[in-house]
Formats: structure tokens, C-alpha cells, sequence
């Protein structure tokens, strides 16, 4: 071996040791997943393939459909997604996309105002190849409880928010993330949105919230809902900003400008301190708990933590949003 | 895909632990970008565990695995905006210090440089090369091209860096 390829060996393994982490692989998403790179097929002969399909079933469609030209056509939505009135069952698009009927919902005192974190969504995409799973993701970085996607093969054009009523406080929050989207209702009793969405929303705001009175209807919180963020108040560019929570895979928070906040993300149980990480003004920078012995764990909620840089490292200091 | 075959499932599951970092790597080398490297790995996986129960073993099984990555990977590179940035820098380039640390900086930011002014296939090739030690009939095989066509790559990526080098040691 030349100088030159031990040259390219130890820039490359450099290079991927320097890689961004990444989260473990979802075994269940790949087993489910659709595969868009076979071994033994390349890319092109699947794209011949499925332009003889096309071809060969716009044929047959025209075939058909020109057969029935006397017979008027009757709008069809799939029954699956099809609004209906069942006040005190779930929505069919619980139904259909397999989450449990939440139950009737509960009053519930928000204060003034309904904000993202007290909305609990199901997201099925119609649209674009992975769509529901991104949008997901993105209204969990805002802060909403997101409790089941499901990607169906039937595109729309336009996205739609769905809950009790067009009205309702928390389908007026999830469409506000939509900007476009007709928001509908099927009287389902749990007050959860469905979003049947066809593209992928770029709103990026978790303060937001539309202002109630009284105490409005809204399913339980269950299971996991302390979310977490990380927000860089200090005058230095961080970089692989890390944080660690007990019993939790997420711990990279990205890179942050001065100023700039980290989506937040959900962790199974944290405290008023975390172990932090980052590198900063040249150097690695790092805030350690001693531990937390007398600390209790932070009710569910909403929670940003502070940074700063001082002499001695980072310094961390805990907001509660709500 | 319902997961009724436990034991497909098991030793699928255990290949993806061993395996996923390793072509994660792979992926990131030639696509350049975290995020497409993700979907590049997943989507191989995805190809891998729908013929898992078929897929032949030993070195066939090695260049099948390679063959569905480098497919992934250049499918998410062509599905992608011409005008895709490259990759952050901030969250790459701090080369290692060594006792030579500034030849090593330079040289090892060269490398990296260099990979992302290739096409897509000679990075693949480049990477397949050096990063995973693969003979240039393995290439070949991983590539779908001629084992000439797989030396060629690497070859002229080679020579390119050496003038590289060359030239910033003027």
C-alpha cells in the first residue's frame, strides 16, 4: 500500500468517524417499509416496468370506463376515510389507522389558551412517499402528541384537518400548522385531530396556540409526555450539542447558532439538570450533574434548557414553557 | 409485511445491530449528507428483509448486501435537488491531531474535499476501495460495471488527490 491509498483510507475512516450519529434503526420501519433499492434490479428496469404498467393499465381504463360512459358517475370517498357522525365512537380514521378509541374526552384546564402539547394527533399520508411519517415527526418537534401515522396509497391534493367539529379549539391549532388545509368534523367523541395530509407542512412554530375559555374537551395525555429542548443563550455557535436523559435514545440535539433552539424532543424521564455536550469557542464543552440524589423528576410538560458558556464550560439552567 | 416468520426475523434483526453502523458509514461516504444516508440504509434494509429468506450466503450474500446499498445510495443522490448543499462543514471538518497534525489535516480535508467534487459513482467506487477494502472485482460486482470500469474509477480519483497534494505542497 502506497502512501497515497493509506492517504484515502484514513481521510475516509476520518470522515465517517466525523459523521453526524445516527438513531438506531427502527427495525419495525424497515420490516414494513417499502423497499426502494432491490439488489439484483436495477433502478432503470423498474422504471420500464412500471411505465409498461402504466401504459397497459391506462389502456385498460380507457377500455373500461369508456364501456360505462352511460352510467353517471357517483362520487366514492374510501369508507375508511369518509366523515360520519358517531358522537360517542371512535372516527373512522381511528379505525382505520388502528389507534385506540381514547374515550370520551375530559375537561380540562388549560389556562387561557390551548398549545400544541395538550393535542393528541393521528397523521395518514396520502401524498407524497413517507409523507405522514415526516409530518410526524415535525409536529412532535412542535410539540403536539402524535399517536400513530400510517402512509396509504390514495393521493389528494389537498391536506385535511379533522376532528369533533371544524371549530373545535384543537382542530383549529393543527390547522393552523396547514396553511390551505379545510378542517372538518365527524363529532368523534375523544377529541383527537386526524390529519390527512398531502404534503409536508413547513410551519414551524411550537408557541403557538389559540386562545379558549372555560375548561375545553381533550383526550388524556397518556403514556410519555415530557419534551425536552435545548436552546443556545450564549453568545458562541455550538456545535453537536448533546444531552442525555435516563432511559432515552435521543441525545443529539444538533447545532445551534447564538439564540437558535433545538425541536423538542420526547424522553422518558427527566430532571431540573441534564449532562450536556457540545463544542464551542474551540473546545469541548461540557455541563455534568453530580448526580441526583433530592431531585425529583420533572412532571409531563414542556421544558427548554438554558445554555451558556463561562470559563469553567457550559452552564445549564432549566425554563418550564408549559 | 407481518412479521410471522420469527426466525427470518431474528437473524434479520441481528444483522441489522452488526451491520447498520458499518453501512451507515457507506453511505454517508457517498451521499454526503446525513439525512440521505439514512434513507439510503433504511430503504437498503427494507430491500434486504423482503428477500431475506432467499438471499444466498458467503461472499454472493457480502456482494448482494453491497450491490443493494450502492443501489440506495445512488437512488437518494438522483431523487435529490440538483441544488442540494453538499453537507454542513461545521459538522464535519475537524481532522484528527497527530503528532504531524497539520500534514494530516491537510491531506485528510484533501481526501474529503476531493470525494465531493466526483460523480457519484466514482465516490462509490472510491469508497468502496478504501473504506471497505473490497477487491475491484467485489467493486465490480457491488456496481453492476466491468472490473476495468470499477479500476478506472479508482484510478483517477487517485490521481487527482495526487495532484492535489502535490500541488499544495508547492
Amino acid at each position: 500500500m502506497d502512501d497515497l491509498e493509506r492517504t484515502f483510507r484514513e481521510g475516509l475512516r476520518d470522515a465517517a468517524a466525523k459523521k453526524p450519529p445516527l438513531d438506531p434503526i427502527d427495525i419495525e420501519d424497515v420490516t414494513t417499509r417499502r423497499p426502494m433499492a432491490a439488489g439484483r434490479w436495477p433502478t432503470r428496469w423498474l422504471a420500464v416496468a412500471a411505465a409498461v404498467a402504466l401504459v397497459a393499465g391506462v389502456t385498460a381504463g380507457g377500455w373500461y370506463f369508456g364501456r360505462q360512459a352511460a352510467i353517471p358517475a357517483v362520487p366514492v370517498s374510501p369508507p375508511s376515510l369518509a366523515p360520519t357522525v358517531a358522537p360517542t365512537q371512535p372516527s373512522p380514521t381511528a379505525i382505520a389507522t388502528g389507534h385506540p378509541f381514547l374515550g370520551p374526552c375530559q375537561p380540562t384546564d388549560v389556562g387561557t389558551a390551548l398549545h400544541t402539547n395538550r393535542v393528541t394527533v393521528s397523521v395518514i399520508g396520502l401524498g407524497e412517499l413517507r409523507v405522514a411519517k415526516l409530518t410526524s415527526a415535525y409536529l412532535r418537534a412542535n410539540g403536539f402528541h402524535v399517536i400513530s401515522f400510517l402512509e396509504l396509497p390514495d393521493p389528494t391534493a389537498s391536506t385535511t384537518v379533522r376532528g369533533t367539529t371544524a371549530d373545535s379549539p384543537e382542530v383549529k391549532l393543527v390547522q393552523h400548522f396547514f396553511p390551505g388545509a379545510v378542517a372538518d368534523g365527524d363529532g368523534r367523541a375523544d377529541h383527537t385531530v386526524d390529519v390527512l395530509v398531502a404534503a409536508a407542512a413547513q410551519v414551524q412554530d411550537p408557541d403557538a396556540s389559540v386562545p379558549v375559555s372555560g375548561q375545553p374537551c381533550l383526550p388524556p395525555i397518556t403514556g410519555n409526555a415530557i419534551q425536552v429542548r435545548v436552546r443556545n443563550d450564549s453568545g458562541t455557535r455550538l456545535v453537536n450539542v448533546r444531552a442525555t436523559f435516563p432511559g432515552s435514545n435521543k441525545d443529539w440535539f444538533g447545532n445551534l447558532a447564538p439564540g437558535a433552539a433545538s425541536d423538542y424532543a420526547d424522553v422518558a424521564k427527566a430532571y431540573r439538570y441534564a449532562p450536556v455536550e457540545a463544542v464551542g469557542a474551540g473546545r469541548t464543552l461540557r455541563f455534568m450533574p453530580a448526580d441526583y440524589v433530592g431531585e425529583t423528576p420533572l412532571a409531563p410538560g414542556m421544558y427548554t434548557y438554558s445554555l451558556g458558556v463561562n470559563a469553567g464550560g457550559l452552564t445549564l439552567k432549566l425554563v418550564t414553557d408549559r | 409485511m407481518p412479521l410471522t416468520d420469527t426466525g427470518r426475523d431474528a437473524s434479520f434483526t441481528d444483522f441489522v445491530r452488526e451491520r447498520s453502523n458499518r453501512l451507515h458509514d457507506v453511505a454517508w461516504l457517498v451521499t454526503r449528507n446525513s439525512d440521505d444516508a439514512r434513507d439510503a440504509v433504511q430503504d437498503a434494509l427494507a430491500g434486504l428483509y423482503r428477500h431475506w429468506s432467499r438471499l444466498p450466503s458467503g461472499d454472493e450474500f457480502e456482494a448482494y448486501v453491497h450491490r443493494t446499498v450502492v443501489n440506495a445510495c445512488l437512488s437518494v443522490i438522483r431523487r435529490r435537488p440538483r441544488s442540494f448543499p453538499v453537507a454542513e462543514p461545521a459538522d464535519l471538518r475537524t481532522a484528527p491531531v497527530t503528532s504531524d497534525g497539520v500534514d494530516a489535516l491537510a491531506a485528510s480535508d484533501e481526501v474529503w474535499r476531493l470525494c465531493g467534487q466526483l460523480s457519484p459513482v466514482q465516490r462509490t467506487a472510491v469508497v468502496l476501495r478504501f473504506y471497505e477494502d473490497l477487491s475491484f472485482a467485489d467493486i465490480a460486482k457491488a456496481m453492476g460495471c466491468r472490473e476495468a470500469t470499477a479500476r478506472s474509477h479508482v484510478h483517477r480519483a487517485m490521481a487527482r488527490l495526487r495532484v492535489r497534494l502535490t500541488e499544495g505542497q508547492q
